[in-house]
């Protein structure tokens, strides 16, 4: 117990400014997670770092705030009767696996490689799937704004929804009927990118929007309960650990509280595909933020040798760009509900005006 | 444009000999204006193109039940609204305000219901406007009215159907909205929730030393900082949830748009339609074949 006790020692004191930091990166942090159904933890996680909180206490504390605020996202969309609790379940529970999984590669690469091999490979991972994954749902959402505003099923969904293998699964909200072995990738796959990037939505909401074939709303939605899930079983292990600074955690979820329901309001009164692109944008952005910080590895393995002023600037434009990507998310998500606030503007949308 | 006044002047010379007073002139510019301020040409034609329902307010008046049995039947069955003010006599003063109001609650509700809505004002006979606006919009599936008195009255001058919604006669429609409109502002659960919540913040924050000495000791201790989280989200977020209400910011529409089922029937249709292509006698000649 007393490395523990130890590192309690390395909990920082707060003074006001770096509680308003905290509150303001929590509120903007929770309008995206709200809006999108995850997302700002990537942002929180470096940003409290650069107060001077050690990683680990860092993760920890994120997480911590991560699953009340999933709860309260949750909930309130759940009221608009944007939930299925049964798809969020099912995908969950594989992801608990995912986890693991994910777990388990990360110490093996940490073994071989050292810290700076695991940097590497969490950078590349993200921006590998990020580019992948975000370049599709941006140019989806494009598609669709460019079409008049209607989302269509995808054909690999349609595909698999009609394939018959037992046990099938019918989830009422979603409305849909898909094999449980089809859920379980989709799962399994988020929770292995939350334990490595510790972002599960950026491959769970997609997944579950173009594999399962459920709509960006309910999928959005739906990502909060497994988030839940997911983040109270990290927080209970963290807390075993006794590496959660409740302060931080506390003052996160101050702001994020207010963030979530708001972006679970702005849910209500856009059109479908604007939550694909606040998703494609940020998702983007973020790889572009990643894909700075890979020199950074690249020198600390020795695998090229970039002189240390070009790489130091690389990384706070890395963590520059990670704030603005949040801060764009948001700004869409107010912009699009104080465009939609205007019944007028409501009336041509429903006319099919883009 | 030009048009457009052209019919007003015609519209206004249908029932403007009855009751005339000098004083109420400045008035017709107003009305005027009113009128002219309807849609551009394309709206127009988006709305020539679309199936409506004609929703008749006589006196500019469109009740709360009205409006939202308008709305729900438009959502239904994919149609769009057509509002139209009836005002029996041109030159009677019907106060601007209330006019804007109805209009803007029946338009908000359509875009929250995700129905069009367009809005037109016509002075003279409910019956004869009807009859003539049925004419000229294309497309018009049925008329909903707010009494008994004017479905008669349309009826008697139309061919489609005519339903009416029935209204408490002891309410006048503009009060029941009026009421409808003003929710309650949770004050009393903000301030509340805001009170609790700041105690909880205060109490964590004063013994920030003995908090975190505990809540980081591992083992059952883990549950403080769990437990704490679930806590301050009870009560900071409905502190949240309530300061929002309070600011006017709500929810727009609690029902979503299920299209899966919708897609996926139009799939189906069109498969079937390739399927059942008839299969054309053809000319086959193989060319292996030795004469």
């Amino acid at each position: 117990m007393h490395d523990i006790a130890a590192e309690s020692l390395k909990f920082i004191d707060l003074n006001l400014a770096s509680i308003l930091f905290l509150f303001v990166i929590g509120f903007i942090g929770g309008l995206v997670s709200g809006f999108i159904g995850s997302g700002g933890a990537f942002v929180l996680t470096p940003g409290m770092m650069s107060l001077g909180v050690p990683g680990t206490v860092a993760v920890a504390s994120n997480m911590c705030h991560k699953f009340p605020k999933a709860m309260v996202g949750a909930f309130k969309r759940f009221k608009y009767g944007q939930v299925d609790l049964k798809l969020g379940v099912v995908t969950a529970a594989s992801a608990v696996v995912g986890v693991q999984v994910g777990i388990q590669i990360q110490h093996y690469i940490l073994e071989k490689w050292g810290e700076a091999g695991s940097n590497l490979y969490v950078s590349l991972a993200f921006v590998v799937i990020l580019v992948l994954v975000g370049g599709y749902v941006f140019f989806d959402a494009w598609k669709i704004a460019k079409t008049g505003g209607v989302e269509r099923v995808t054909k690999l969904a349609l595909k698999l929804q009609s394939i018959n293998l037992p046990p099938m699964i019918h989830f009422k909200k979603a409305n849909l009927t898909i094999s449980l072995w089809f859920t379980i990738p989709v799962g399994f796959a988020a929770g292995m990118l939350a334990a490595t990037i510790a972002v599960g939505g950026f491959v769970g909401v997609p997944g579950m929007i173009y594999v399962i074939g459920a709509s960006s709303i309910i999928a959005s939605a739906t990502e909060l309960v497994i988030a839940f899930i997911m983040g109270l079983g990290g927080s209970i292990n963290w807390a075993m650990h006794g590496m959660i600074d409740i302060r931080l955690t506390l003052l996160i979820l101050a702001g994020s509280l207010f963030g979530v329901q708001l972006g679970a309001i702005g849910t209500t009164y856009v059109k479908d595909h604007m939550i694909k692109i606040v998703m494609g944008t940020i998702m983007l952005l973020v790889a572009v933020s990643r894909g700075l910080a890979i020199p950074k590895y690249l020198n600390q393995l020795g695998l090229a040798s970039i002189n240390t002023g070009a790489v130091g600037l690389m990384t706070k434009i890395s963590f520059g760009i990670m704030c603005f990507a949040l801060v764009v998310g948001a700004a869409i998500i107010l912009g699009s509900m104080w465009k939609a606030r205007s019944p007028r503007f409501a009336v041509e949308e429903s006319y099919g005006k883009v | 444009m030009v048009l457009s006044y052209g019919t007003i002047l015609e519209l206004l010379t249908v029932n403007r000999t009855k009751h005339f007073f000098s004083e109420y002139v400045q008035i017709y510019n107003k009305k005027v204006r009113l009128f002219v301020n309807t849609k551009t040409d394309s709206e127009n034609s988006k709305m020539q193109e679309s199936r409506k329902i004609l929703v008749v307010g006589e006196e500019g008046i469109f009740s709360e039940s009205l409006i939202d049995y308008a709305v729900s039947v438009a959502k239904r069955l994919n149609y769009d609204i057509l509002a139209l003010s009836v005002i029996r006599n041109e030159l009677v003063e019907v106060s601007d305000k209330s006019e804007k109001k109805f209009n803007k609650a029946f338009e908000i509700k359509s875009a929250s219901g995700g129905v069009g809505y367009s809005y037109l004002l016509r002075f003279g006979e409910a019956g004869v406007i009807v009859e003539k606006i049925i004419h000229e919009i294309k497309r018009i599936g049925f008329v909903i009215t707010g009494s008994d008195e004017s479905k008669e009255k349309i009826a008697a001058e139309v061919t489609i159907p005519v339903f009416s919604v029935f209204l408490n006669k002891n309410t006048k429609g503009g009060k029941v909205m009026a009421k409808e409109i003003k929710k309650k502002k949770p004050v009393g659960k903000t301030l509340g929730y805001g009170a609790i919540s700041l105690a909880m913040y205060a109490a964590v924050f004063i013994n920030a030393d003995t908090v975190t000495s505990y809540f980081t000791r591992g083992g059952w201790y883990s549950a403080l900082p769990i437990l704490t989280v679930f806590a301050f989200s009870f009560a900071h977020g409905a502190f949240a949830s309530n300061f929002w209400t309070l600011m006017g910011i709500e929810a727009a529409h609690k029902d979503v748009k299920v299209v899966t089922v919708e897609k996926s029937v139009q799939d189906d249709v069109r498969t079937i339609k390739v399927a059942r292509k008839r299969p054309r006698a053809r000319a086959y000649i193989n060319p292996f074949h030795r004469i």
